[in-house]
This record gives structure tokens, sequence and C-alpha cells, in this order.
């Protein structure tokens, strides 16, 4: 026994706990989430406000100073979605923290505000390995396209009243075709990782993808029918005295039911079913490109709410209290009022994941083409009727 | 382990600063494999219930060893399961760190004269920490993990590298001529 | 179907063969099943045991008789005394020990609060197969208040090496008929929450119900025992039809259902949990509160030569313990008869032609439990 060498370890002393570990404090989560929102806001504000009136001060409004502004309006919006998947990942865990009688991260940062900031420099410094069986370009490429296709829905999405980063008139169009390529990106990584389980997962996901696209063009069909554009700001303009979500009831139910499939969210997540397909597509990934899916992911749980609150919830509609409406101060309220409506609809994503069970593939597709395809049909007629008697 | 897999911590401030901050943020959000083998697996999924939450301390579950960081070997390992162990280690991506989870992981256990137990998984992959008990309680775990933690946002420690062992399935899966597990 | 691993088989050019392999999310322990799949359908399926054998009975013939009551503890490792009651209820028939009426319905409520940890356990790992991610916690919750009343008298949590040649070990804490009451009460009102949770679940109903199915014939053919058996309809429990312990003192009823699929098993455990409840009410009441803990035992256990079964019913089904003793004071050899072990019997009758995740819906039902299986 006394030949083992024993190191003198004199500079580790481990520190172990040191603090109460039981004791929560509401006041400080509340501080920070509500800083995590701040700073979102003034992001927010900084990019749809701060930017143009910045460039229109300095004269370079047009040509390519307008494509200068345009670019750094979207750097501000990856940065936008890097502050959305930090505080997405926090929140879910401390949400599912509450329901599950327990505290979600607590110690690092106060109230367990920086934990996502470590999850992201670790991923960051993990190592990025290629599968040996695995098609290397496809494989690398996978994550790249799911995240670009998650946010390229931000160009369209109208934060306030003039709010937006790219005001086309074929807003609609585009969302049905940026949301269907990030099918493509999970069918790609799962098929491309060289494992059985990874592509039995891709191809649940590809199913379960493309037969939920469906419901979801019928319903923003419905929705354009009843609003009379296809832009997104046409048709949050057009719910100035009443929100879609009480004519378009029908449509409404199946948008959500929709987005939780689109989302890969319970009682939809199949394709990542975490106990049954280790992780599914994502079996294989490793490090930073793990880590765009994962963000992806959290990504679209922001962008898919506030498609929502767009067609249904009367997007960033509420009391000005006076203010001119189009400056600066009814921007920031406008953006303040969506940012409130999208995070109700967050909460309730999140409340869903927590609760349900999940269904099983066959009943998905069974409800999908049997159930929502009809309804979705049916609730497009109706609306039309509607329009037609109503205006 | 290092910032670009060095095995000294670089020595120039920028750098220097660098890697530590790398490694507390490793230190800070280590994500366990779920790999529970026999009665330890049971008390690390008391570690995760709402009592003693390691999920305070930003460590979750995931299921695939590629995303993982920490093995948690919670239990006997025998000579068959000793092949599929060592290749679950060797699909972990680097930097990653193995808990040997109770008596039996330790030294073999309550089961060490079995004709097909492995006499402790530190003959198969190199483990960083030890946790004595059978099963150790769910703090016991916990303080292990803290431990690790410690031992990874450490300026010394998180570059003494346990022994590496050479990975031969076929050795690790044969018993010797006496049948037990060849020395290595 | 007795061939080791699956060839691919000429005919049949869509199936894959998938190894689900002895890691796996689905906590069960350690399973390795082979699947052959043509879609998401199974069309084969070889189970692979043996990773958690840990030569029990071989390490048992070395060991005197007190030192084999731990060994026996981590064969069902989350249903900790359960598994050493059968041993020592075969020494003490040996012995001709008589054991005290205090000590009986003692070791009773142990016996009982176990089978209530174990389907706590299991109610959550069988939830988190499914899919939903929080019934895990609150039941790890409540397992949590078990272990601790446990540990106040045993001592330790899990695994406790309560139970002896004659009784228990040590008396109950003060605390403990006070502590068992307080829990039934805080568990009375958590199983109307697990039932709107699990069983009145629409999503649950979809995965479960006609999945799965066990006939009632096949079930006794493959000597399938406990709630995987009730649910098949037969009406078989050790407790009621070889009465050991306090269990002749006590009144309670055994559920059956006669459906046979899966979710007729996750009712049957609900059932049990309920009747457990109960059990326990009446033994709080029926205990007497003072007197012999421990009867009288020899100081060196040394039983005549011969043999010996006695079964009881585990949380998994019947387990049982065939002690063979040539009349020194190790046993000759020590037979366990798992009760998961032959549940897992039917694993590949069930998984033919069920869907991918059906698999997993079912082997949460037969909930196996590896340190029994592999011993």
């Amino acid at each position: 026994m006394s030949q083992i060498p024993i190191p003198e370890d004199r500079h580790f002393r481990p520190r172990l706990l040191g603090y109460d570990p039981q004791k929560s404090r509401p006041w400080l989560e509340r501080t920070v989430y509500s800083a995590y929102v701040f700073v979102f806001w003034l992001i927010v504000i900084g990019t749809y406000a701060g930017v143009p009136a910045l460039f229109g001060a300095l004269g370079w409004d047009s040509g390519w100073g307008f494509v200068l502004m345009r670019t750094l309006q979207v750097v501000l919006l990856f940065l936008l979605s890097a502050v959305i998947a930090l505080l997405l990942i926090l929140l879910l865990r401390k949400y599912l923290g509450k329901v599950q009688e327990r505290y979600g991260p607590m110690h690092y940062g106060p109230a367990g505000g920086i934990q996502t900031v470590f999850d992201a420099l670790k991923l960051l410094a993990k190592e990025d390995f290629v599968p040996a069986a695995a098609d290397v370009l496809t494989f690398r490429l996978a994550p790249a396209i799911t995240f670009v296709a998650s946010f390229a829905m931000f160009a369209v999405i109208p934060f306030a009243s003039g709010w937006v980063l790219a005001d086309t008139n074929v807003g609609l169009i585009y969302l049905i075709a940026v949301s269907t390529l990030s099918a493509y990106g999970v069918l790609l990584g799962g098929v491309s990782s060289g494992n059985k389980w990874a592509l039995i997962g891709a191809l649940r996901a590809g199913a379960q993808m493309v037969s939920y696209e469906i419901p979801l063009a019928l319903v923003f069909l419905t929705v354009a029918v009843w609003s009379g554009t296809l832009s997104l700001g046409g048709i949050v303009d057009a719910q100035l005295g009443l929100w879609n979500f009480l004519p378009l009831a029908l449509p409404f139910v199946l948008y959500v039911i929709a987005s939780l499939a689109e989302l890969k969210h319970i009682p939809f997540d199949f394709p990542e079913a975490e106990s049954e397909l280790i992780a599914g597509y994502n079996v294989e990934y490793s490090g930073m490109s793990f880590a765009f899916f994962f963000l992806a992911e959290f990504v679209e749980l922001f962008l898919l709410p506030a498609l929502i609150v767009v067609f249904f919830f009367g997007g960033w509609h509420g009391p000005l209290f006076g203010l001119e409406p189009g400056s600066l101060a009814a921007g920031a309220l406008e953006s303040l009022y969506f940012t409130a409506k999208t995070a109700v609809w967050v909460w309730i994503f999140l409340w869903i994941r927590a609760t349900l069970p999940r269904y099983r593939d066959d009943q998905l597709m069974e409800f999908a083409w049997k159930a929502m395809i009809p309804l979705a049909l049916f609730g497009l007629v109706l609306a039309a009727y509607l329009r037609l008697i109503w205006r | 382990m290092g910032l670009l897999g060095s095995d000294e911590r670089p020595r120039d401030i920028v750098l220097g600063t660098l890697d530590d901050l790398i490694n507390m943020a490793r230190s800070r959000s280590m994500w366990p494999l779920t790999f529970g083998i026999a009665c330890c697996a049971i008390e690390m999924m008391a570690t995760w219930d709402p009592k003693i939450d390691a999920d305070r301390f930003g460590m979750f579950f995931r299921n695939t060893p590629r995303q993982a960081d920490v093995m948690i070997v919670s239990g006997t390992v025998n000579k068959k399961l000793a092949k599929r162990l060592r290749r679950l280690y060797d699909q972990m991506a680097e930097p990653k760190w193995v808990i040997s989870m109770g008596a039996c992981a330790n030294q073999g256990g309550p089961f060490r004269q079995g004709y097909s137990v492995v006499e402790g998984v530190d003959k198969i992959v190199p483990v960083d920490v030890y946790i004595p008990g059978c099963p150790p309680r769910p703090e016991a775990l916990l303080q292990a993990l803290l431990l690790l933690r410690d031992k990874i946002a450490d300026r010394e420690l998180r570059y003494k590298k346990p022994r590496a062992i050479p990975t031969d399935y076929d050795v690790l899966a044969e018993p010797g001529k006496d049948g037990r597990l060849p020395v290595l | 179907m007795s061939t080791m691993s699956l060839e691919p088989v000429p005919g049949r050019s869509d199936e894959m063969i998938v190894n689900m392999g002895p890691q796996h999310p689905a906590t069960h322990g350690v399973l390795r099943v082979v699947l052959g799949l043509e879609g998401e359908r199974i069309t084969r399926a070889v189970p692979h045991i043996g990773y958690l054998h840990r030569n029990h009975e071989k390490i048992e013939e070395a060991r005197t008789y007190p030192m084999v009551i731990p060994y026996t503890d981590r064969m069902d490792y989350v249903s900790g005394t359960q598994n050493e009651l059968p041993f020592v209820l075969a020494v003490e028939d040996m012995l001709g020990i008589e054991v005290p009426d205090r000590a009986k319905k003692i070791r009773t409520m142990f016996f009982e609060l176990y089978r209530l940890a174990s389907h706590l356990v299991w109610m959550g790992t069988a939830m988190l197969d499914l899919g939903a991610i929080s019934p895990f916690l609150y039941t790890f919750w409540d397992r949590e208040i078990i272990l601790g009343i446990v540990e106040k008298t045993a001592g330790a949590r899990m695994l406790p090496n309560y139970y002896t040649f004659g009784g228990v070990r040590r008396d109950v804490h003060p605390d403990f008929f006070k502590d068992v009451a307080d829990f039934l009460d805080h568990m009375e009102r958590r199983m109307v929450d697990y039932e709107h949770l699990v069983l009145e679940s629409p999503v649950v109903h979809a995965r479960t119900i006609g999945v799965g199915v066990l006939s009632k014939e096949r079930a006794v053919a493959r000597g399938v025992s406990g709630p995987v058996l009730r649910a098949s309809g037969v009406a078989y429990d050790v407790r009621k039809a070889f009465p050991y312990d306090a269990y002749p003192d006590v009144e309670f009823e055994i559920p059956t259902s006669p459906d046979g699929d899966t979710y007729a098993r996750f009712w049957v455990r609900f059932q049990e949990m309920y009747q457990s409840i109960r059990i326990l009410r009446q033994l709080v009441e029926l205990t007497p509160k003072t007197g012999p803990y421990k009867g009288k035992a020899p100081a060196r256990i040394k039983p005549p030569a011969g043999e010996r079964y006695r079964a009881v019913e585990n949380s998994r089904g019947e387990l049982g313990v065939l002690v063979v003793s040539d009349g020194t004071d190790k046993p000759y050899r020590v037979k366990h008869r798992g009760a998961a072990f032959s549940n897992l019997q039917i694993v590949p009758d069930l998984f033919e032609g069920a869907k991918f995740s059906d698999a997993i819906a079912i082997l949460a039902s037969l909930d196996p439990v590896f340190g029994e299986i592999d011993r």
C-alpha cells in the first residue's frame, strides 16, 4: 500500500456547495428573466428602428447603403436568435422544473441565468467528428440547412407596424416555402449519418413534417382568404377590430396542432423520441453541429408561436394610450405587445411539452390525413363563405 | 483537457484565460450518458428527482454517447458488457470523463469473486472519480459530480489524466487462463 | 428463433436488422433485443440477456446463511426487502424457527411499502417511455418518502438487509407508524392525480389499449406470473394461494382483468397499488406497538440436510428460492426463480407483428428488472 504515490493536490480544495441549495429566490428569477426579455426588446428596437434611423441620418438610404443596412439588420437578428435560444432553453428547463416540483438550473449566474452560455461554450469546444460511415458533405450541411430554414422565417415577421425586414406582399408563400426546407435538413441529417437509428428517425421526421405541412398550408390559405392579402403586415392590419381566432376558431386549433407537429414537440416528438430512438436523427451529431440543430429547434419554438400571434391574435395590436402611431415610442410599445402575446403562446407550448405523452406515428399520420386535412378544407370553405357574407 | 487538446495549460494570458473559461464552461454543463446498469442506476435516477435535483447544476441526461460528456458507470460490469461499455466510451466525443459509481464499478463490489464479473471498471475505461457505497446515496453521487466539476475547472488537476487503456475488444471479452481478465 | 443473431432472410429485402442495444434510454436495464424491422413493423425479435450476470447463485454457495441475505437484496433491486423474504422463509421452515406475530406484521408492512415503491418506479419509467417526462419526477418524490421511512428504521434506503431468520434485525423506529399513516394519506391524494395522468389520459389509451395482447393460455404456458398474468385473466397470487407472514390476517383483493393488453397491465398495477395502501392501513392498526421483533433463532444457522422451496409475490410476480442444504453453515445450492425472467419469455411472441413504439410500450408494461433476470 505504501508504494502507491499519493499526489499532493495542495491547490485543490473542492468547493462543494457553500450555500443553501434549496433556497430559490423568486424575485431574482423574475428579474433575471425580465432582463433577458428586456435585452431581446432592445435588440428588436435596434434592428427595426435604430438601424434604419441611423442609416437615414447618414444619408445611406439607397444603393449600397441600403444593402449594408439590411446586412446589419440581419446580423442583429442573428444576435436576436441567439438571445432567444439562450432564453428559451433556460426557460424550458426552469419551467419543466416548476411543473415537476423542483428547481431548474439555479446556481450558475443569478438564478441560473448564465447556464445556457456555459452550455453553448461547451458545445463549441467539443470534438466535432464525422462518423466513418457517414456522407461527409451532407452530414455537415444538414444542420446548416435546418438552421437557415428556421432563421429565414424572421424576414417576414412584423414586430410592429412597419417593423418588418422584408415587407413583401407574398409573405405567406415565402413562409410555406421556407418552413418546408427544415424538413430537408432533418431528413438529410438522419440519412447521411450512416446509422440505422438515425435513418429511422429521419424517415419518421420526414413523414411527419410533410404530412403536417398540408394542413398548415391550408390554414395559411384560410387566413389569406379571410384577410384578403398574402402579406403578413396586411394580415395584421386586417385584424384591427376583430382578432382572427374568433371567426377562424377551427383553423386556429388546427394551426396550433400543426405547429406542434412542425416543431417536433411532444405530443408529436416522434422523430427525436428521446426514450425510443436515442435522439433519432440527432444520434451521430456532436459539438457544434448538434448545437445548430438545437438552436434551430429553439428558434422555431419562438417563431411558430409568433406566427400564431400574427395570424390569429392581432399581431402587435394593442391600446396605444394616445401615442402617435408610426413613431418610435408607438413601435416600441407595439413590439412589446407582440412579445407578450408570443410569450403566452410559448408558455402554452412548453406546458404541453411538460405534460403529455407522445402518440405513435401511425396514429399521428392517421390524424393528419384523416382528420386534419378534411377539417382544414372545411374551415377554408367556411371562411370563404363567411367572408362573402360578412365583408 | 486543454483548449485544443493540449496537455498543459497555455502559458500566456490570452490563451490561458480562454482555456480557463472554456473549461469552466465544460465543468458547469456536464451532460451524463444514460447508462444505468444495476442497482446504482436507481440511485442515479434518484439523484435527478425533486429531492436532490442535479439539474440545478445544469446536468441533464443525453441518450446518445456522441453528445454526452460524462459516463456514470452505475452497476456491476461483467465480461459480456465490458466490450459494449468500452465501445460506448470510445464513441463519446472528447473531452469526456468517467465516474465509477458504487463498489461494483470501483473494484467488483460484493460480486468480486464471480467468474464473470470484471473487478472494477477501471480495467476497461479510465476513471476520473470513484464513489464508494453499495449503493451510494444520491448525495454521494452529487458530491462526486461536484468534485468532477471542480476537477475540470481546476487549473492543474484537469490535465492529470488517468492512464490510458488500449482498446482491444477481443482481449476485454476473453477470459484469461485462470478465468480472470488479463492485467492491463 | 434460437439463433443468437439474426441473419438476413433471402426473401425479405425490406427487412432491416437493428440492434436495440444494452444501452438504451428505456431505462429498464441492460436488455439487448435484435429486431428485424420492416418499416415500423417488427417481424422478428430475439432478446439477449446476461449483461448483468453477477453469479449470485455461485457466490452464495460460499457464504454463510446470514451473509446470503444482502446478496438476495441485489436481485430485484427496485424492491428492496421483497427479495429477502423467500430465502428467509425457506430457512425458517428448515430450522423450524417461530416468528412472533408482531415481526410478521412488520415484515409485511415493509413488503407492501416496497411494492408501492416498485410500482412507483414502474409508473415513472413507463410514462417516460411513452413520452411524458413529468410523472417520473412525481413518482420518484413519493418513492423518496418511502425510502426515508425505511431508512429511519433499517439504516439504508434501497437495499436494507433488514429481514433475518426469525423476524427483523432491529425494532422499528418510534415514528414508524405515524410516518406510514401520514404517507398513506399523502399517497391517496397522489393516486387521484396519477390516475388522471396515467389511466385516464387519451394518449395513454391510444398507445396501450389493444397493444400486446397476451392470451390466458399463452400466459400460463410461458410461466408468466404477477401483474402480467393477472392482466390476462388468471387470478393467481401467491399471497392468496400460499399465504405467508401476515397475509392471512388482512383483507385484500386480487385485481384481475380479462383483456390481456398493455392497458390491462397498467390498470392491474394501479389496482395493486390501491390494495397495498389498503393492506398498509389495516396493518398500521393491527400491529402491536410493543413486543418482540425477532423470534428465537440459533446463533449458528445450520439447517439440516434437505431442500425447501418457498415463493412470495414480488412486485413482478412469483419470486421463489430453492435452498438445498447439506448440514453445514453454508448452503449447498441456492436457486432463485426470478419472476421477471419468466415474464421475459413472452417478449418474442408479443413483439412480432407489433410496431416499434408498441414494443416499447409492451416492454414498459412487463416491467423487467435485470438483477432478477440475469442474477
